[in-house]
């Protein structure tokens, strides 16, 4: 499966294409605000005044990508989140509580469900395709990546995209700190979308060669995977991008991505971006790290509480 | 609070409400359609309006077929009210 196009929208300035310096905001207690574009340029400002932050983010990215890979009608519109659209929810609990359950408005209450990115990207193109939104923790994104994978085993004609969002609000933020999330590394919050298909196109920037998954429940468990898969496989990655500082096998090169956007589960659609990028020889500098001179091969490694570990696996193409 | 007042709440009101970005009280004319021209609001917003109706003014639409008719400007909104406010 190769990534046509990405788009992500971040604490960094990565919306914007070409060269990029990551500023280490790992120092930051605050929640990073994000680097924006100008939405109005990518949707009808008429449509934008009902959109949260999330749904801006995530359509602005599906389009970006779409745009990047001159797809005018996706076969499928896949999206990974943990949250949904966290600050329409909250609104309308709000007025739900306050009004006593009486004249509740109808945009929050629309608004306030999982899978309203994915919906409202699909009515912007009026797509009927198939849609799907994966809601995994912070495994959401990889769950959106397999299913990508499996519609092109399916049909290798089809041209997937699929994307990753998530927003911080001021209640998720006082919880999540109170359940002590943000201890180490700031609050954080962001979109990436790709598009996908089963060829290599002249603008493709990677191959995701595989989505695996497994089941451990324990500490230690990445590096085990990781040193499994490469034995089973005899490839080596040059790169690890992980949400966490464990450690890597011996000798292989890795970073805790978040110091750069701050946390949030579906992060992993960012370092998906950046794999994409770096192996697309955009040049991407990380202040505090050093990338290897040559990337040619990509593993993104993420786990949730329960033990679950899913290791996305991306190439040079 | 007369007519003219009115108007000038309603619009401010249905900006807040509408979460109409960049539109001020001056660009909503008077007479001027809501929906499809004018505004171009849509069967969202017309429901936020009889919220709208409700919180601020206490007024229950009893009769959907009323809408298009009160709905239809800034103007038949506010004759509404001020037939039918308490």
């Amino acid at each position: 499966m190769y990534i046509q196009a990405a788009s992500c929208i971040s604490a960094q300035a990565s919306f914007n294409k070409g060269a990029l310096t990551l500023k280490n905001i790992s120092a930051s207690k605050e929640r990073l605000p994000l680097v924006e574009p100008d939405y109005t340029k990518l949707v009808d400002p008429k449509l934008i005044r009902r959109m949260s932050r999330i749904i801006r983010m995530g359509v602005a990215t599906a389009m970006a990508a779409l745009q990047d890979a001159e797809l005018a009608m996706p076969d499928a519109i896949l999206m990974g989140t943990a949250y949904g659209c966290l600050d329409d929810t909250g609104s309308f609990l709000k007025k739900m509580v306050e009004n006593q359950e009486e004249m509740l408005t109808p945009t929050a209450f629309i608004q306030s469900t999982h899978n309203t990115v994915a919906a409202q990207i699909a009515l912007l193109l009026k797509c009927h395709a198939y849609n799907n939104t994966y809601v995994q923790r912070n495994l959401s994104f990889q769950s959106a990546l397999l299913d990508a994978l499996l519609l092109l085993q399916e049909n290798p004609a089809r041209r997937v995209l699929a994307g990753a969002a998530d927003e911080c609000t001021n209640y998720s933020e006082a919880v999540l700190r109170r359940f002590g999330v943000y201890k180490t590394l700031p609050p954080g919050e962001g979109a990436a979308c790709f598009v996908l298909g089963a060829e290599k196109t002249a603008g493709s920037l990677a191959r995701v060669s595989a989505v695996e998954w497994l089941a451990s429940g324990r500490p230690g468990a990445v590096a085990d995977a990781l040193q499994s898969i490469m034995e089973r496989t005899g490839e080596r990655p040059d790169l690890l991008l992980s949400a966490s500082d464990d450690p890597a096998p011996a000798g292989i090169s890795s970073v805790n991505y978040t110091r750069y956007i701050g946390q949030y589960p579906t992060s992993v659609g960012f370092a998906c971006w950046l794999a994409a990028a770096l192996l697309s020889g955009v040049p991407v500098k990380p202040e505090g790290f050093v990338f290897p001179a040559t990337v040619s091969r990509v593993w993104l490694p993420a786990t949730d509480e329960n033990g679950q570990l899913a290791i996305i696996r991306l190439e040079a193409c | 609070m007369n007519r003219d007042e009115l108007i000038e709440q309603l619009k401010g009101q249905i900006i807040e409400q509408l979460n109409l970005q960049a539109v001020t009280p001056a660009d909503i004319k008077t007479d001027d359609p809501l929906f499809g021209e004018g505004l171009g609001l849509d069967s969202i917003d017309a429901l936020e309006l009889i919220v709208l109706l409700q919180q601020h003014y206490k007024i229950k639409l009893a009769n959907a077929e009323e809408g298009p008719k009160v709905f239809r400007s800034v103007g038949t909104m506010a004759d509404y009210i001020l037939a039918h406010g308490q």
